[in-house]
């Protein structure tokens, strides 16, 4: 076969949005193929849908039950609408010329999810915990489409990340502050001796072989630690919230360390988003926290620029090439983001 | 596989066509002054007919161990193709990287032929309990159903990005850039990228229903 495989030398290295927006895309494409599990197309998805009432205010609550009892209608037809769907926004997604109408649809779609089909996190609930995927993967996935829209026009002046470069540096650094700053609020409400134990011994019940004696191994190892835990986490989480706002280096490091949380969650706490039991919708938040990390990377310009205005080298007034305008028209790409 | 039976029936149908289509890119890309990539083709049509096979076993043409011995001569090809264009580097030559994601999709089938017959048993057993769940096959097959997930998005990207280009700058990513291509055009590359898509899509399908 021919076609793109024949001609890579041609295309260019996609740059370090493209990157994230094919990321983005990859993830929606694993949930479609998560949603098309045999269980998905049974009543047990519309039971599922209708757990995440639970707990809800009633004006939350309603839209939630009104979405199960459509489901468990058809839930073969309604499941197969789900699994189309999130399919169509992967490849508008990883198609160039529809990236714009995926990013939207997965904002829109992500958001109805967030509410009918996740109960909105769990937020509203009081049992909303990090550690289980709270505010929910799906509000995650909107906020991921907002911050790898297109740039628009070519800037005079490169972004410092790459999630800068649709809303603004400060309104992204305040959507960084409220997501981790919430986390860390929720971790400090669920906070007792017991909790977390209580928290890991139900997961283990619900997951199988290896996944289950690591959640079972994880309970007996915070019993009666819980509170301590939990006020550590909420601690790292606030370091993190506030990480963004750092000098170059240190939000690097910072961002590490927000992947390494990320992943930390991911395995632990959300035991790979439940994919192994047959019922998982979704890879749950712990990947979408890790690429939201990802486009808040420093770039390795700005991090050039901020060291030369410390040494008295840099072009006061900012004199910097326009984006796109460099020798040979190169764009920062992956590597040099993730560098 | 556990899923539906509708849907196993549909995938096996597009893979089937897609193994057709590539039968005939291997008759007609000489004679149309095409060029085409035979060992892509060639392996594409054989997974086509296996997987269609392991979706609804009455379409099953072959033996299983006939299948694994021959998409493990699959991976060595492409293994060997990669390792001569690492160590030629020449600039006509693809890099080594456009050979793994074949190599990967030769050592998914490879999987999954071993693991089809297990998931079976443990998928009736699985539905005769009411509950949910495929085979077990756990990490693996998880492992392997992301690679063909993202190489399916990286395609889309790809095959998008050869579209003839526009006046204005690019919404996003860099502009096709880079050396003419000489000799004979390919044959119908956007409907051999949309067969890899398809194939992608459906072997990570299949992996994924062994969790």
């Amino acid at each position: 076969m021919t076609g793109a495989r024949d001609v890579p030398a041609r295309l260019g290295t996609p740059d370090a949005r493209r990157c994230l927006q094919l990321a983005l895309a990859g993830l929606w494409l694993l949930d479609a193929v998560l949603q098309c599990q045999a269980f998905m197309f049974t009543k047990g998805f519309a039971g599922m849908l209708a757990a995440a009432a639970a707990g809800n205010p009633g004006w939350a609550a309603a839209p939630v039950l009104w979405a199960a009892h459509l489901a468990g209608r058809g839930p073969a037809l309604a499941n197969a609408g789900f699994a189309t769907v999130q399919l169509l926004i992967a490849l508008a997604i990883a198609g160039r010329p529809t990236v714009k109408a995926g990013l939207a649809a997965s904002a829109g779609w992500a958001l109805a999810v967030w509410w009918l089909g996740e109960g909105l996190g769990g937020v509203l609930t009081g049992g909303a915990s990090p550690v289980t995927g709270a505010p929910g993967a799906a509000v995650l996935y909107a906020l991921l489409a907002v911050l790898l829209w297109p740039e628009g026009r070519a800037r005079h002046q490169e972004p410092p990340f790459v999630a800068a470069g649709s809303a603004g540096v400060l309104t992204t650094r305040l959507a960084w502050l409220a997501l981790w700053g919430s986390l860390a609020c929720f971790t400090l409400a669920q906070a007792s001796p017991g909790g977390l134990r209580r928290t890991f011994a139900a997961m283990a019940s619900a997951q199988r072989g290896w996944i289950s004696a690591m959640d079972q191994a994880a309970a007996g190892l915070l019993a009666q630690r819980g509170a301590a835990v939990s006020a550590v986490l909420a601690v790292v989480l606030l370091v993190i919230a506030i990480g963004v706002f750092l000098p170059g280096r240190a939000a690097r490091a910072v961002l590490v360390l927000a992947v390494a949380v990320a992943a930390l969650i991911w395995v632990a706490g959300e035991n790979f988003g439940g994919v192994f039991t047959g019922s998982g919708t979704d890879p749950n938040s712990g990947p979408l926290l890790a690429l939201l990390a990802a486009a808040y990377w420093p770039r390795v310009a700005g991090l050039r620029r901020a060291g030369d205005a410390r040494t008295g080298d840099g072009r006061a007034g900012g004199a910097q090439e326009p984006v796109g305008e460099r020798a040979g028209g190169e764009r920062p790409v992956c590597g040099e983001v993730a560098s | 596989m556990t899923g539906p039976g509708w849907l196993a029936g549909t995938l096996a149908a597009v893979m089937l066509s897609v193994a057709a289509y590539c039968v005939s890119r291997l008759i007609c890309a000489r004679p149309c002054g095409r060029t085409t990539e035979r060992d892509v083709d060639t392996v594409h049509c054989a997974e086509g007919v296996a997987m269609a096979g392991m979706l609804v076993p009455s379409l099953g043409l072959l033996p299983g161990v006939m299948w694994e011995a021959a998409f493990a001569a699959a991976a060595g090809w492409f293994a060997s193709r990669a390792i001569r264009a690492h160590r030629r580097d020449g600039a006509r030559t693809p890099p080594p990287g456009h050979y793994l994601p074949h190599l990967m999709e030769s050592g998914a089938m490879l999987y999954m032929l071993a693991a089809v017959p297990a998931a079976r048993a443990a998928g009736a057993t699985a539905a005769g309990m009411g509950g949910p769940g495929g085979g077990g096959f756990g990490a693996g097959a998880f492992v392997f159903a992301l690679f063909p997930l993202g190489y399916a998005v990286w395609t889309a990207d790809r095959f998008t990005a050869l579209r003839a280009p526009a006046p204005g700058p690019p919404v996003t990513g860099p502009p096709v850039t880079g050396p003419p291509v000489t000799g004979p055009p390919p044959l119908a590359p956007r409907l051999a990228d949309c067969c890899q898509i398809a194939v992608s899509i459906t072997m990570a399908y299949m992996l994924i229903t062994m969790l």
